[in-house]
């Protein structure tokens, strides 16, 4: 396990800043600045090998690139065919295929990707350490419980999605040797009934579990984001931990998001890593422990007034990350 | 262990007190010299600080929920002749004593001070930390000659503009260490009084002699004579781990560390981490220089160190926010460390 860092905007300073951090690895979001994205959503290999020699000279390797399959609401999308099951996902589904086969022949690893409907729901923000603010959840506070524009989404119709894509691009990154990393349903919604009807089957270990056996490869599996995770739990100290060492021995454990919360199942804050309900130093050892060998990159982060571009924050979580990597490598090293 | 983090006088505000907060600091050093040129304090440099100013720089602290664990360096106005053996020490000192009491009446517990002439003088600065990132150090070859200090100047500041021509000439290590004694002979009795900790600093650069004058802590073992000097649990080290991994002594900067700790001498810390030594070094980010850091921090549990850590400095980053995001870098890196090795898991 190695520290990483996902990163929207790939500008020289934006780099030079992680590699001043120790940053060597990164998830790439950012398809513009290098003109890696066309406008019919295609990308070129010319942007792939443009933003991998930046970054090269950055002593930075891409070791992940960014799908157009954000963590954002259905109307949002660039391709909202493959979730809602329109007429338009076969269009859409050749634009991701071409996306993989030009990710591969540029030499990179992997790719991340959402299989999302709601985005990221929350319900407000919590006052914490030195008056920053964490988002919160509270299934309790939520109030719009009017259908979306999917209209019910039971989880037969949710799978069916889910497979249709699958069974489609799973094929194609394995002959492009590109593994595709799913980020599970942040966060879980009630799993009777769902949120504004839309069942979140990525909601729920349970559902990784089937997700990761829909197509055996070892190119499909997922971006583990452990506070995503977290937030599936009841008790997240101890589940979060199982979970680790349930994908991570299967090989299915591609990149990590590694966050923490406090509380879980429908009520949750995301908060700093050193104040969660998870103990971070034995998420690291559970992730050696399984034979994972992944980045793990700070996620979302507290919001703070005195740091509105969240470079002291993101700072903070990437020091903290690197010395529980540091002590944990140091102590097997022995 | 405690984390702090110190603040020049013009980052002592509630936004830094908040920052200092969020990133999991629950101490505050405050580095006070520049506090009146800066205009905060509408005094003249040379007047002792009140004990009505301190208590409000401490009560600020507290309203953030933070501790004021320590105030770092006199102004030079407050002591150039006790440094310089000239014709104003007694009035000095006499204000020296009269910050020192203030400061126990309004509860800070360790005053910070650095005994040198010639100061932090001659650094410069260079790309040299991880990623390019700006990092000051000595380097031998572009050292500036090493001028004799000029009158009116001390610690690389001017405390008077209309002193007469020419320099402070040679000081001699015995002279040094005889004004040194008078201080602490002076203070540290009223120190002991006040239930304040004077915690001396070592020299950076740790050079033996610089600008014509001698420096007091240059080698490691040179805190023995310091503690032995005038022996007294309010004679204590402000321990720059920088510094003294800097240094070529007879011991290290894991002996001294574990000597120091275990005589209980160390009253707080500065936490960062160098490449190279002295008369070639530059400073790194916490985790990327000569010295194991986690090794540090392990003896320092070990010998039963339980004060304040403060990163000191750390090279800016490239970002908007280029100090406060290298201080939160490394006070991130400290406190999982200081944690794991509390747990006993480090």
């Amino acid at each position: 396990m190695y520290l990483g860092h996902q990163m929207g905007n790939l500008t020289e300073e934006r780099l030079q800043w992680v590699a001043q951090l120790g940053v060597q690895h990164i998830a790439c979001e950012d398809r513009r600045t290098d003109s890696i994205e066309n406008e019919d959503g295609t990308w070129n290999i010319d942007g792939l090998r443009r933003v991998q020699e930046r970054c090269d000279n950055w002593g930075i390797k891409i070791d992940v690139i960014a799908l157009n399959l954000p963590s954002q609401y259905m109307t949002r999308q660039r391709f909202p065919g493959i979730m809602r099951g329109l007429p338009s996902r076969d269009a859409e589904i050749e634009i991701i295929k071409q996306n993989i086969r030009a990710t591969g022949e540029a030499g990179i690893a992997c790719l991340k990707y959402n299989l999302n409907l709601l985005g990221v729901p929350r319900t407000g923000l919590t006052k914490g350490r030195g008056g920053a603010m964490y988002s919160h959840f509270d299934i309790e506070k939520w109030e719009d419980h009017s259908l979306t524009e999917a209209g019910p989404v039971s989880p037969e119709d949710m799978w069916a999605n889910i497979e249709y894509f699958l069974e489609r691009v799973v094929p194609v990154a394995e002959e492009s040797h590109v593994r595709l990393a799913c980020h599970p349903h942040d966060p879980a919604v009630p799993h009777v009934g769902g949120l504004r009807g839309v069942h979140c089957v990525l909601g729920s270990v349970d559902g990784m579990k089937l997700f990761i056996e829909i197509v055996p490869s070892a190119f499909h599996g997922l971006n583990f984001c452990q506070g995503t995770v977290s937030e599936m739990c009841i008790d997240p100290a101890t589940e979060v931990l199982e979970a680790i060492r349930y994908f991570g021995p299967r090989g299915k454990i591609f990149m990590v998001h590694f966050r923490n919360i406090r509380g879980g199942f429908l009520n949750f804050d995301e908060v700093y890593p050193d104040e969660g309900d998870v103990d971070m130093f034995a998420a690291v050892n559970a992730y050696l422990d399984s034979g994972a060998n992944a980045m793990l990159c700070p996620d979302h982060v507290p919001h703070s007034e005195v740091d509105p571009q969240g470079d002291k924050q993101f700072s903070y979580c990437l020091g903290h990350t690197k010395a529980l990597l540091q002590v944990a490598h140091s102590l097997r090293a022995r | 262990m405690k984390l702090g983090l110190g603040l020049y006088p013009h980052l002592l505000t509630q936004e830094n007190f908040r920052y200092a907060s969020q990133v999991g600091a629950t101490h505050v050093v405050a580095h006070l010299p520049g506090w009146s040129a800066r205009g905060q304090r509408p005094v003249p440099a040379d007047q002792p600080w009140t004990y009505e100013e301190l208590l409000d720089l401490r009560s600020s602290v507290n309203a953030a929920g933070l501790e004021l664990a320590a105030i770092e360096n006199f102004e030079p106005h407050h002591w150039s002749d006790v440094l310089l053996d000239g014709p104003r020490k007694f009035e000095q000192i006499a204000g020296l004593k009269t910050i020192i009491r203030n400061m126990g009446r309004a509860g800070i517990p360790v005053m910070g001070y650095n005994f040198s002439l010639a100061g932090v003088y001659g650094r410069a600065t260079g790309p040299w930390a991880r990623g390019g990132a700006k990092s000051v150090g000595y380097v031998r070859d572009r050292a500036p000659a090493p001028d004799e200090i000029p009158n009116g100047t001390v610690w690389n500041m001017v405390v008077d503009a209309d002193a007469p021509p020419g320099t402070i000439g040679r000081v001699s290590a015995d002279q040094l260490w005889s004004r040194f004694k008078w201080f602490l002979e002076e203070l540290v009795p009223v120190a002991e009084e006040a239930g304040v900790r004077l915690a001396l600093h070592p020299d950076d650069p740790p050079l033996g002699e610089l600008r014509g004058t001698a420096r007091l802590v240059w080698k490691p073992e040179l805190y023995r004579r310091v503690f032995e000097l005038v022996p007294s649990e309010a004679n204590m080290a402000e321990f720059c781990q920088g510094t003294v991994s800097e240094m070529n002594g007879d011991i290290d900067v894991y002996q001294a560390i574990e000597e120091f700790a275990t005589a209980r001498k160390i009253a707080y810390v500065h936490f960062r981490n160098v490449r190279g030594k002295v008369p070639d070094y530059s400073e790194m980010i916490v985790d990327d220089g000569d010295v194991d850091m986690v090794r540090a921090l392990r003896l320092y549990h070990k010998h039963g160190y339980d004060g304040v850590l403060i990163p000191d400095h750390t090279p800016g980053l490239k970002c908007a926010a280029p100090w406060h995001a290298g201080m939160a870098y490394a006070i991130g890196w400290m406190r999982a460390t200081i944690a794991l090795i509390e747990r006993g898991e480090a």
